[in-house]
């Protein structure tokens, strides 16, 4: 008996507790890797690079050691871009690739300027870059459904992700892809997708080129278009707004359209409303998003992303009304600058409070 | 990784075997004074799938046939008796044995760990001599008990004497420099056991501090860093919070 107490006590109670304490451990270890993950981002290595263009790079990132994040086809990640001033901005860019156990990221950029444009210069084989967990909610938003992806230019990048996806799935239903680029070269995987079209009967490609041609329409969708149909749209803004416009006007039902922009501004028009920010009130000229406004008063907080996503560019709407341009919803409060047009004349809380 | 994420992260890994190890060693250092071989665990008993190994379950140390045919085994869990065509029972001798023989007047005797027993005309064992005995050795109608005080000689009657005239000639062989060597193994296994410092009587003290240290070092060490860890998350979380946005 008092063998089997002692056993208990130096044996029994002590690994009983090292296991509770291990399995509470490395749960707390796997939250805390998780949100640090979410924070500073996942160092990942540039494996290989690509340039099908001049103005266009492809880059394969892989983790290590181990697998990278699992993500859901059409999501983003945000690579932080040292710049020569000392500053790093945070880009969006899709994923152009899925797996069910992704081994490498794979993003398609436009070189651009700023942060892309440092991208382009910098990411070389094997020099690491700071990438967020992926993220977003242009996926697949019923893939029971048929879908019609419209990719202008460097907007394929997502829609790559979403066919390999639908791809996996034998149940899944039909998808068209519109891929319209000014220049042959500017069709990224024009071949892959031209292969799988004629191979796979639930995926068709229809690739255009408008350098001297027309521009893809509205009315070149809808023969696609089957009544349960979800239209996917990722495309420069003057693209995106007319066939936007275009299928709203031909029936497309709001929440049968998907669209993402990774600046989400607008257009720039006058929308004749006073901004005031502390001791300084304003009228600015067109903008297309408060964060433009507040740019050209000359009191604009830092923002890096443009995409709604790094919340550096938060402000406090007082007084007034702006409109979320995600949702089209009326907010006001904690907003992020570049996610929201003034609708009202606003009063801001001054920084800092 | 760094010097002190390696030591983190082998101490977890390693942490529940580190646990075992400190506390079995206790255990073992006191098993006789705590019994644990007198505390049967039915669920770990051999089985008929284990038949193989029975040798080695039973850790079988002699094995001799009655005048009646029965067979008796001498194992680390007592004798074990089996009439002609029967199953092995325990017979009435609970003791860690290591040897059987028989005296010329026909009664038995059994050297244990515990002592050297002799089973009387009525069946029953009584214990001669309390010294943990190794061997017997049939010479004539009498038997050599060799114990690790030194050797014994039972008469046929069952009466134990001490016999010098055995351990003399070791002691004399050992003063002349025959003494059996005293080799790097059994050096490290005394370091390993604190035999060399304690001494074999006083062995436990050492094993009893280091496996009490391994045990509140274990156990402290896995409970500190499930709570940095839970913290560090707690942080991690809290940075990580998005900032309220759009009225969210």
């Amino acid at each position: 008996m008092t063998g089997a107490l002692v056993a208990w006590l130096v044996l029994a109670v002590p690994v009983g507790v090292a296991l509770w304490s291990l399995g509470a451990g490395l749960r707390a270890w796997a939250r805390g890797a998780a949100a640090r993950r979410a924070t500073t981002g996942l160092r990942l290595i540039v494996l290989w690079r690509d340039d099908p263009t001049p103005d266009l790079f492809r880059l394969w990132l892989i983790g290590w050691p181990g697998l990278l994040v699992r993500h859901a086809a059409g999501q983003h990640v945000m690579v932080s871009v040292p710049m020569p001033d000392g500053r790093v901005l945070r880009r969006a860019y899709s994923l152009a690739g899925w797996s069910r156990f992704p081994l490498c990221y794979t993003l398609a950029i436009r070189k651009g300027a700023a942060a892309s444009a440092a991208l382009h210069r910098l990411a070389r084989p094997l020099r690491r870059l700071t990438v967020s967990p992926p993220r977003g909610r242009f996926t697949d938003p019923d893939p029971r459904a048929p879908l019609v992806l419209l990719a202008g230019g460097i907007g394929i990048t997502p829609f790559r992700a979403l066919i390999a996806e639908r791809a996996a799935a034998p149940w899944a239903a039909p998808v068209v892809l519109h891929h319209s680029a000014r220049t042959a070269g500017e069709l990224l995987w024009r071949e892959s997708f031209a292969r799988l079209s004629a191979r796979a009967g639930g995926f068709r490609y229809r690739p255009r080129l408008t350098g001297d041609g027309p521009r893809l329409t509205a009315a070149d969708v809808l023969a696609d278009l089957a009544p349960q149909a979800h239209v996917m749209l990722c495309a420069g803004a003057g693209l995106t707004e007319d066939l936007r416009a275009g299928l709203l006007e031909a029936g497309l039902a709001p929440d049968r359209l998907h669209i993402e922009a990774f600046s989400l501004a607008l257009a720039a028009e006058d929308r004749g409303v006073l901004v005031t920010m502390g001791e300084k009130t304003f009228r600015p000229g067109p903008i297309g998003s408060l964060i433009e406004a507040l740019e050209q008063g000359g009191i604009a907080p830092d923002s890096a992303c443009r995409a709604g996503e790094c919340g550096l560019c938060a402000v406090t709407i007082l007084s007034g009304q702006a409109r979320d341009l995600r949702s089209g919803a009326l907010v006001s409060g904690r907003v992020r600058a570049c996610s929201v047009l003034p609708e009202t004349d606003l009063i801001l809380a001054a920084p800092g409070r | 990784m760094s010097l002190r994420k390696l030591h983190t992260w082998v101490s977890v890994v390693l942490i529940v075997p580190f646990l075992i190890v400190g506390g079995t060693a206790i255990l073992i250092a006191h098993h006789g004074s705590l019994g644990t071989g007198r505390v049967h665990l039915p669920r770990f008993g051999a089985t008929a799938a284990d038949a193989q190994g029975l040798a080695h379950r039973y850790e079988l140390r002699a094995v001799a046939q009655d005048d009646d045919g029965a067979l008796l085994y001498a194992t680390k869990y007592g004798l074990m008796r089996a009439e002609p065509g029967g199953t092995a029972r325990s017979a009435d001798l609970r003791a860690d044995l290591r040897d059987l023989a028989r005296l010329g007047s026909g009664r038995w005797l059994a050297a244990a760990r515990e002592g050297l027993y002799l089973r009387g005309t009525d069946g029953t064992w009584r214990r001669l001599v309390q010294e943990d005995f190794k061997a017997l050795t049939v010479q004539g109608d009498q038997v050599l008990a060799s114990s690790e005080a030194g050797v014994w000689r039972i008469d046929a009657a069952g009466t134990p004497r001490r016999a010098p005239d055995f351990a003399a000639p070791l002691a004399a062989g050992m003063a002349a420099g025959e003494a059996p060597p005293y080799t790097l193994e059994k050096l490290v296994m005394d370091l390993h056991t604190g035999k060399a410092i304690f001494g074999a009587a006083r062995e436990w003290i050492w094993i009893d501090a280091l496996g009490g240290a391994m045990l509140i070092l274990g156990l402290s060490g896995i409970v500190v860093w499930r709570r940095a860890a839970a913290a560090r998350a707690r942080q991690a979380e809290a940075a990580a919070r998005p900032d309220p946005v759009c009225g969210a």
